[in-house]
């Protein structure tokens, strides 16, 4: 990982720090962190009300993924070359899947 | 693909160092719980090798002993409990909670001097020195200390969601991660660092993952109850429909003696199946006509950690329900939760846990270390650092020789501290924090290369004095050889092997002369890294 502080990796530099701005990587964590949570949340919600099985059973089935899909989140949301762009992406997907979780737990109400 | 990597190992360094230190603790603290039992048996040395309990004839003796006991000491209590000691402990622990007036609350209390005793393998009551034994690590590895479990549980989940992520983009920032297996090349400075956290990462890393994800796993239902509240109408309702689906017993007023407590004990050998044996008994409104009786499962004997409660009436015996037997999702988590604990695992498995765990331990160490020696070169002026790496520096060394050190007088203060001294566990505990605190003062104090020389050196003597300690004044190794004490005798074999490790760490470093501080030597050794192409 040293390795890269050749020309290359200074390049890649430009992307992960340095010449951005402050608010950037504050945003980015942000990102991760809450809306990650959020987005894995509603996953959770709609796996346990969708997944076979007895209401106990689909509910740890989905939470034990909860880990994993919350990690996927993290790593892509750091891994993206434009902040803004993902976090409308994180954004847009927790309020399409969330509409979901709430239709899904409406339904289950009624 | 360099860019990905580039931004994989920023998030990796500083998610690595934001919570390196909490992961130092938690990894150490879970490291030693795999021997539970062990550090508990070590702790009460009155617990001779007669208290151990083997097979079903001295189970129920055991139990019968604690309950007359308990009928003696403690007839009118609201409850009671007795702790059977696994396969690898000695004694058996009997619990007994007071009965309160309706609407007053009183605090918990860990079993202590006031509320609980110990019998033997005869069913006798033998007094034990007051200490949390090795449960202390146990609960310390996620309950920490002096803070509400609760922040403490939400605090370990944020670090080990981290460690998560660092595991994950640690993979991810290796370039050869299998050249890197085979890689470790010692006295080389920054580059040894590196290959010492990655051949500790590397090759425990199933282990790692593992651990870490199955960590998470045994608290989610408080990290991530969204699931289950989609499911079920709070968490409570979840939670009974694991448990045996038997209302909750109210107090009669009206006394009854308790059923013989052997039927019981037969009936629950027929429902786990031959070989199980008792990890819980807990007994509510005991003497009372609405008494119950619940039995856990030991967890010896299957790698799925559920506890498989009954429940009994506490007058006729009877059995009144068992726990619901789970689907696929429920038997998964069952088995993520049993390969974290480890309560299944035999010796040499045991053996495997505790240096895998030993390896996590040294990888978040070494890390932590390698964020110093990586800036340390390309500092303005390598003499006088500036504030943060400073603070980072003597942190690494108040922690990672500190925290050792604290748990070693934590050990000593065992021994020392007067057997029948009243609020005797807290004490011991608090020497702990204390002695850390000390070893964080030391830090800050000395200059870091002497700090880390004098903490690992004293930890390792006070650790290879233990054995001698016992040796003297109480039995010792000659005599656990003598009685056949395996677990005894292995346990200071372990605290001298532990104790040689830290010395020689300890003159390891007091013998390193640094290579590459000097200007010359540091031009060098960036051409020789230019030629080999890295």
């Amino acid at each position: 990982m040293f390795s890269d502080s050749t020309p290359a990796g200074s390049a890649a530099k430009g992307r992960a720090g340095g010449t951005q701005p402050g608010w950037h990587i504050a945003l980015r964590i942000l990102t991760a962190m809450v809306g990650g949570y959020a987005l894995t949340s509603a996953v959770t919600i709609v796996l346990a009300r969708t997944l076979p099985g007895s209401p106990l059973d689909t509910a740890m089935a989905a939470t034990l993924m909860s880990f994993g899909i919350y990690t996927a989140i993290i790593v892509w949301v750091f891994a993206a070359r434009r902040i803004l762009a993902v976090t409308g992406q994180v954004l847009g997907l927790t309020a399409v899947t969330g509409l979901l979780a709430w239709l899904l737990r409406a339904g289950a109400a009624s | 693909m360099k860019g990905f990597r580039q931004t994989q190992a920023v998030l990796h360094t500083w998610t690595g160092l934001l919570v390196g230190w909490v992961l130092f603790m938690i990894f150490l603290a879970g490291t030693i719980s795999f021997w539970r039992e062990e550090v508990s048996r070590w702790m009460r040395p009155e617990l001779s090798v007669t208290s151990a309990v083997r097979g079903p004839q001295m189970e129920q003796r055991a139990i019968e002993g604690a309950l007359a006991a308990l009928g003696a000491r403690a007839p009118n209590a609201a409850s009671w409990a007795i702790n059977m000691p696994g396969p690898r402990g000695a004694g058996t622990q009997a619990v007994w909670t007071e009965r309160t007036k309706p609407g007053e609350r009183r605090p918990f209390r860990w079993p202590d001097a006031t509320n609980s005793l110990w019998v033997d393998g005869n069913g006798q009551v033998v007094p034990v020195r007051e200490t949390r034994g090795g449960d202390f690590f146990y609960r310390l590895h996620f309950d920490l200390h002096y803070m509400p479990a609760l922040w403490a549980r939400w605090f370990v989940g944020f670090c080990s969601m981290f460690m998560l992520v660092a595991i994950v983009t640690g993979v991810i920032t290796h370039k050869k991660i299998f050249r890197d297996f085979f890689t470790f090349r010692p006295g080389k400075g920054q580059r040894s660092w590196l290959d010492g956290h990655n051949v500790t990462a590397v090759l425990a890393l199933p282990f790692h993952l593992m651990i870490t994800y199955t960590g998470l796993v045994t608290l989610m239902t408080l990290y991530m109850p969204w699931g289950f509240l989609a499911n079920f109408d709070n968490t409570a309702a979840m939670f009974a429909a694991t448990q045996p689906d038997v209302p909750p017993a109210t107090y009669a007023g009206a006394p009854a003696p308790l059923a013989p407590i052997g039927p019981m004990l037969a009936e629950a050998r027929r429902q786990w199946g031959d070989g199980t044996q008792v990890n819980i008994i807990r007994i509510s409104n005991p003497g009372d006509r609405s008494a119950r009786v619940q039995m856990g499962r030991g967890l010896h004997h299957t790698i799925r950690d559920d506890g498989d409660a009954l429940i009994f009436d506490g007058v006729t015996g009877a059995l009144l329900g068992a726990a619901p037997s789970g689907g696929a999702g429920v038997a998964t988590r069952d088995a993520m939760v049993g390969i974290h604990a480890g309560r299944f695992a035999p010796i040499t498995v045991r053996w495997l846990y505790f240096l895998s765990g030993l390896a996590g331990t040294v990888m978040v160490a070494t890390g932590l270390v390698m964020w110093t020696a990586k800036r340390r070169e390309k500092l303005p002026d390598p003499t006088r650092p500036h504030f943060g790496f400073r603070l980072v520096e003597r942190l690494n060394v108040g922690t990672v020789a500190g925290l050792p050190l604290g748990m070693v007088a934590l050990l000593w203060a065992n021994r020392v501290l007067p057997v029948d001294m009243a609020v005797r566990w807290p004490a011991e505990v608090n020497s702990l924090f204390i002695v850390w605190g000390l070893a964080l003062l030391h830090a800050f104090a000395r200059p870091t290369r002497r700090a880390w020389v004098e903490q690992f050196a004293l930890t390792g003597i006070l650790l290879i004095a233990l054995p001698f300690y016992d040796q003297v004044t109480d039995r010792g190794l000659w005599q656990h050889i003598a009685d056949s004490d395996a677990t005894r005798a292995w346990t200071d074999v372990t605290l001298l092997t532990l104790g040689l490790s830290l010395a020689a760490i300890a003159h390891r470093i007091h013998q390193h002369r640094p290579a590459g501080m000097t200007r010359r030597t540091r031009a060098s050794r960036e051409a020789a890294v230019a030629v080999a192409g890295e």
